[in-house]
C-alpha cells in the first residue's frame, strides 16, 4: 500500500507515515462513498497524501460525497460528475461536468425531477458538446456553451413537467471547458469558488423567496434563518412559465476550488467553516467527506450532496 | 388556471398548510398527466364539441368549443377544464363544491369586462366551466407582438378600464371578490380594443383552505400573498405589476421578486411620463398600508396623471417620445480638414493624430487644435494611428503602411501590401501587426519597415489586429476570426456566418468581436469555441469595450447595447437615430459613442440614460478617445472635435 501511495503520489520520503496512521487508512477508504461519519483531521491527512500533486497534464481533481442525513428518510438530492482530458488542436484541455439537483414535490416526485433534470442535462451535453468535441469536429460546433446548456435545461424543464406531477428540483451545474467555466442555476443549491487563501466566493443567487426578503432589507439575516417559508423558491426547474436559468461564465482560476452542494450543506454548515475545511485538506474526496459529516453532526435536516472540483495551479 | 403546480415547496420546513398543499397532487391515484387534454370533435354533455385547445395550464386546459343548442349557427364558447387529481374522498368533494360555489357567485356578476357564464358541471375527475369567447388576444401575446414600446396613451386606457372592473369585484355584496392573479395573460384585449378580464375566480376557489400555500404568479404577487393574505390591496399591487411590464417589456417573472423599484420604468421607456411612474409605483409600495387604499382611488390618480400630461384629450391619438434634456455642451475646438474623417483619432505628448478622406494624416495641438504638420498619402485614411518610440503608424487606401517622425511629420519608411489598408496597426514586440484588403495580415520590422512575415487571411482583413501573449487575433471579411503564433502559423479559426470587420478584444481569456452576422461573439481565446453569443437586429461593425462587468457595442439597428459580460444579458440598450458603425467607450461612469444620425452621444453606463447629445453636420463612424479629461472624434462634416468634459 505504502509503495503504491508513494509511486503514485510521488510521495517524499521525508513524511513517513507512522504506523497508527497505516493501520487507520484502509478503514477509511473503506468507507468512502458510504453515506457519512468518517472525519479526517488535518494531521492525519497529509500523511496519507502529499500535499501537492504534480501530474504532467494538470487535471481537474474531483471529491463527491451525498448522505440522506438525519430526519429524512429518503434522498431526493441528484448529483453527476465527469472529468476528462480532451485532445483539441494538439493542446491537451480540461473537461469537466458536475450537476446537483435537489429535488421537491410529494410522492416521489421530488426525486424523480432531481434524477430528470440531471439525466436530461447531462446526455444533453454530451451529445451536443462532448460527443462533437471528442470526434474532432469541435470547429463545426453549431451552439455556444450557454446556449446548450440553456437548451440542456429546458429539455429538463418540459420533462419534469410532463412526467411528474407538481414536481420541481434545483439545479447547479458547472461545466468547465479549459479555462473557462459556465455556471447555470435555478433554485438554492449553490456554487462557490474558493481561492487558495480560503477567499470565498458565491457564484450563484438563491431563487429563494426569503433570501429576496433579506435583500430588501424586510427581514434580518438571523430572521432568514427560521423563517417559516425558507424553502420556498421563486424559480425552480418544472415550475413555472416563462421559465429562464441563470447562466454565467467566468475564467477558472488557478489552485481554486469549485464547491457545490445543496442547501442541505450550506444551511447548516457556516460560510467560514466551508472555506476553512476546502482549504485545509488537500484530497477533494476527503474534504467533502469531512463537510458531509459536519452537516450530519448539525442535525443533518435534509438531504445533502457536496462536488468539489479542485482546478490545478 | 394553474394552481398548485405554481408552489415551488421544497420539502423541510414545510407547515402543516404545505403539505396539505402538495397531498391533493402526492396522492393522486393515477396521475393524469397535464398534457392529456380533450381531443377536438369530442362533445361534452351532448352539447359543446371541442374544436381546438386555447391553451393548457397545470391543471388542465382551455378549449374553443361549439355550442350544438344553435345548430344553425356557429356559436362558440370557451370551456375551461379543471382536473381534480385528489385521492382523498374529502378533498377531491371540497374542490368540486368550491368549484361550483365559485361559478355561482361569478354567474351572478355582470360587467362588459368580465366574460359572461353560461354553464357549469363535473365529470369524473374534471370540473368545466363554459363562458363567453372573447374574439382578442390577450396582454402577453399583444406585448410580444410589439416591436417597441406600447404608448402611453394605450396603457393608461387598459388601466382605467381594469380598475372599473376590479372595481366592481371588490365591490361586490355580500363578499368582496379578490382576484388574485391579475397579470398580462389574465387580461384579454377584444377587437374593439377593451379589455375583458379572464380565468377569475378560479384561482380564488382553489386557494381557499390553502393559507400560506399560494406562489401566486411569480412576479405579479405582492409581497403579502406569499404569507397567504390576499386583499383588495393585493390587486392593486399586482395590477401595478402588471403595467410596469406592459411599459417597460420587462416581464417581473424573469426577475427577482419585488424588484420593480430596481428598474426604473423612466430609465427602461424613457418616453414615459414621471406622474404615470408615480402612480404605478405608488400601487407597487411594499407594505399594503402605502398603496392606493382602493381601485376608485387610483383610478383618480391615473386620471389625475392624464390630465397633466395632456394625454386625457390625445385619447386615442400616439403620442411622441418625450424630449430629453440635453445641456449645453460645447466643443473646445474644432478642427476642419477637406474631405470626411472616418477614423478614429490617437492621441500622444500633447498632440491629436487624425487620418483624413483628403489623404492626409494630420498632427494637431490638443489643447487648442491648432495645426502643427500633415502627411499626404495617396488614398483615404480610416485608419486609426499608432505611436511607438517617436514615429507615427499609419495605414492608407494607397495600400502603404508608413512610418511617420511624430514631431517633424517626415516619413521614415513605408512598407507595401497589395490592397488598400482600412485595419489599424497594433505595435507589439518591436513590430507592426496590420491587416490588408490584400487578404494577408502583415508583420513588419517597426524600426526597418520590412516585413517579418505575412499570413494568408483568405479575405480581406480591416480587423485590427490583437496580440495576447503569443498569439495574434483578427477577423476577416470571410468571417473568419484567425488565432496565430507570432511566426504566422495558425493555431485555430473560427467561422462566423458573415464579416468580421470589427476588431477583437480580450478579457478574462475570452475574444470579444462583434460581427455583421448580427452577433456579439465570445469566444474561448485558447480554442476557439464558442462560450456565448449576443443576438442584435442587424449587423455591427462596431468594435465591443469593456468596463467592469459589462460589454458595450455598436449595431447598424441603430442601437449601443450594454450586456452583462458572464451572462450575456442585455444590461440595457439605447436607440440613436440611425446606424451605429463608431464603437463605443467608456470614461468614468459614462459611455461615450458615435452615431451615423451625427451626434456624439453620452450615456450613465451603468442605465443607458442619455446624459447629452452633441450634434455634428455628419456621421459619425469612427470611435472617440479621452485624454486628458478631453473627448476627441471626428466626423463626416470634415471637422475634428474636442469637448471637456
Amino acid at each position: 500500500m505504502t509503495s503504491f501511495l508513494n509511486k503514485l503520489f510521488r510521495k517524499k520520503p521525508s513524511v513517513k507515515p507512522t504506523p497508527s496512521n497505516l493501520e487507520a487508512a484502509p478503514d477509511q477508504f473503506q468507507t468512502i462513498g458510504s453515506d457519512t461519519n468518517v472525519s479526517f483531521t488535518t494531521e492525519q491527512v497529509p500523511s496519507i497524501l502529499p500535499p501537492k500533486t504534480h501530474l504532467e497534464v494538470p487535471q481537474l481533481i474531483v471529491g463527491v460525497a451525498q448522505s440522506v442525513g438525519i430526519e429524512r428518510d429518503h434522498n431526493e438530492d441528484s448529483l453527476f460528475t465527469l472529468t476528462t482530458n480532451l485532445l483539441l488542436d494538439e493542446n491537451s484541455i480540461n473537461f469537466g461536468l458536475y450537476i446537483i439537483a435537489d429535488g421537491m414535490g410529494g410522492h416521489d416526485d421530488g426525486e424523480l425531477a432531481s434524477s430528470l433534470a440531471v439525466g436530461q442535462l447531462t446526455s444533453h451535453v454530451i451529445n451536443t458538446l462532448l460527443v462533437p468535441l471528442i470526434s474532432d469536429s469541435h470547429n463545426k460546433l453549431e451552439y455556444s456553451i450557454q446556449e446548450i446548456m440553456r437548451s440542456g435545461v429546458e429539455k429538463a424543464h418540459q420533462a419534469i413537467k410532463k412526467e411528474t406531477v407538481g414536481g420541481g428540483t434545483t439545479l447547479t451545474a458547472a461545466l468547465i471547458l479549459g479555462d473557462q467555466m459556465t455556471i447555470t442555476h435555478v433554485g438554492d443549491s449553490r456554487a462557490y469558488s474558493i481561492d487558495p487563501n480560503g477567499q470565498m466566493q458565491l457564484l450563484t443567487h438563491d431563487h429563494s423567496l426569503v433570501k429576496r426578503l433579506e435583500e430588501i432589507g424586510q427581514i434580518s439575516p438571523e430572521q432568514a434563518l427560521t423563517h417559516p417559508q425558507r424553502n420556498v423558491l421563486y424559480r425552480a426547474l418544472g415550475q413555472g412559465e416563462p421559465f429562464e436559468p441563470d447562466i454565467a461564465s467566468y475564467q477558472v482560476c488557478q489552485g481554486c476550488q469549485l464547491l457545490l452542494c445543496s442547501d442541505g450543506l450550506w444551511g447548516v454548515v457556516p460560510g467560514g467553516k466551508l472555506a476553512d475545511i476546502t482549504r485545509s485538506l488537500s484530497a477533494p474526496q476527503l474534504v467533502c467527506q469531512s463537510l458531509v459529516h459536519l452537516a450530519n453532526e448539525a442535525g443533518g435536516p435534509d438531504n445533502i450532496s457536496v462536488i468539489i472540483v479542485r482546478i490545478p495551479d | 388556471m394553474a394552481i398548485i403546480d405554481r408552489c415551488c415547496f421544497k420539502a423541510g420546513g414545510a407547515t402543516l398548510d404545505n403539505q396539505r398543499a402538495t397531498h391533493s397532487l402526492a396522492n393522486s391515484e393515477v396521475p393524469r398527466k397535464p398534457s392529456d387534454h380533450l381531443q377536438p370533435g369530442i362533445t361534452l354533455v351532448d352539447r359543446y364539441t371541442i374544436q381546438s385547445v386555447v391553451g393548457v395550464g397545470g391543471m388542465g386546459a382551455v378549449y374553443c368549443a361549439r355550442d350544438l343548442h344553435f345548430p344553425n349557427v356557429v356559436k362558440r364558447v370557451a370551456v375551461k377544464e379543471m382536473i381534480n387529481l385528489a385521492r382523498d374522498p374529502v378533498i377531491h368533494d371540497t374542490i368540486v363544491r368550491n368549484f361550483e360555489r365559485e361559478a355561482n357567485i361569478l354567474a351572478t356578476l355582470n360587467h362588459p369586462s368580465i366574460p359572461r357564464i353560461y354553464d357549469y358541471f363535473s365529470q369524473d375527475d374534471r370540473s368545466y366551466l363554459i363562458i363567453e369567447f372573447v374574439d382578442g388576444k390577450d396582454l402577453e401575446e399583444i406585448l410580444a407582438d410589439t416591436v417597441d414600446f406600447l404608448p402611453e396613451v394605450q396603457v393608461v386606457n387598459w388601466a382605467i378600464e381594469l380598475c372599473d372592473v376590479i372595481s366592481y369585484l371588490h365591490n361586490n355584496k355580500p363578499e368582496p371578490i379578490i382576484f388574485r392573479d391579475i397579470k398580462p395573460s389574465n387580461i384579454m384585449v377584444d377587437i374593439h380594443g377593451h379589455i375583458l378580464l379572464v380565468d377569475f375566480g378560479i384561482a380564488k376557489t382553489f386557494q381557499t383552505g390553502q393559507k400560506g400555500t399560494m406562489i401566486g404568479t411569480e412576479g405579479y404577487s405582492p409581497p403579502e400573498q406569499y404569507k397567504g393574505e390576499a386583499t383588495q390591496r393585493a390587486d392593486i399591487y399586482a395590477l401595478g405589476a402588471t403595467l410596469h411590464h406592459l411599459l417597460t417589456k420587462r416581464d417581473p417573472r424573469l426577475e427577482p421578486p419585488f424588484s420593480f423599484e430596481e428598474r426604473k420604468i423612466h430609465s427602461i421607456n424613457p418616453a414615459i411620463s414621471s406622474e404615470l411612474e408615480v402612480v404605478i409605483y405608488k400601487a407597487l409600495c411594499y407594505e399594503p398600508d402605502k398603496r392606493y387604499s382602493s381601485t376608485e382611488e387610483m383610478k383618480e390618480a391615473l386620471l389625475a396623471s392624464a390630465k397633466k400630461t395632456g394625454l386625457l384629450h390625445k385619447l386615442p391619438a400616439a403620442i411622441k417620445p418625450l424630449t430629453r434634456e440635453t445641456s449645453e455642451i460645447s466643443a473646445a475646438w474644432k478642427f476642419e480638414c477637406e474631405d470626411e474623417i472616418r477614423g478614429t483619432p490617437a492621441y500622444f505628448g500633447g498632440s491629436i493624430f487624425i487620418g483624413a478622406y483628403d489623404n492626409n494624416l494630420y498632427s494637431l495641438n490638443a489643447a487648442n487644435g491648432e495645426f502643427i504638420w500633415k502627411f499626404a498619402t495617396e488614398g483615404g485614411i480610416v485608419c486609426r494611428p499608432a505611436t511607438y518610440e517617436g514615429n507615427v503608424y499609419i495605414g492608407s487606401e494607397d495600400q502603404r503602411l508608413y512610418c511617420i517622425n511624430i514631431r517633424s511629420g517626415q516619413e521614415i519608411w513605408s512598407y507595401y501590401s497589395n490592397g488598400p489598408i482600412r485595419s489599424s496597426p497594433y505595435i507589439a514586440e518591436g513590430h507592426i501587426f496590420i491587416g490588408s484588403d490584400d487578404a494577408y495580415l502583415h508583420a513588419v520590422n517597426a524600426l526597418s519597415g520590412r516585413r517579418a512575415w505575412r499570413a494568408d487571411a483568405g479575405a480581406p482583413v480591416r480587423s485590427t489586429p490583437l496580440l495576447i501573449g503569443e498569439f495574434v487575433y483578427f477577423g476577416t471579411e470571410a468571417g473568419d476570426l484567425f488565432c496565430i503564433d507570432l511566426r504566422g502559423n495558425a493555431k485555430w479559426r473560427f467561422k462566423a456566418k458573415r464579416a468580421l470587420t470589427s476588431s477583437p478584444v480580450f478579457a478574462n481569456g475570452i475574444i470579444y468581436i462583434s460581427s455583421v452576422d448580427t452577433l456579439l461573439y465570445a469566444l474561448d481565446a485558447k480554442s476557439g469555441y464558442i462560450i456565448w453569443r449576443f443576438r442584435m437586429t442587424k449587423a455591427s461593425i462596431s468594435t465591443p469595450f469593456i468596463t467592469d462587468n459589462f460589454i458595450f457595442t455598436g449595431s447598424v439597428d441603430s442601437h449601443i447595447y450594454c450586456v452583462d459580460i458572464h451572462s450575456a444579458r442585455e444590461i440595457w440598450s439605447f436607440a440613436t437615430d440611425n446606424q451605429v458603425t463608431s464603437s463605443p467607450i467608456t470614461y468614468q461612469d459614462s459611455v461615450y459613442c458615435g452615431s451615423v444620425d451625427g451626434a456624439m452621444y453620452c450615456l450613465e453606463f451603468r442605465t443607458g440614460r442619455l446624459r447629452w447629445k452633441y450634434q455634428t453636420g455628419a456621421p459619425i463612424t469612427g470611435t472617440p478617445i479621452i485624454a486628458n479629461n478631453v473627448l476627441y472624434f471626428g466626423s463626416n462634416d470634415h471637422k475634428m472635435y474636442a469637448i471637456v468634459l
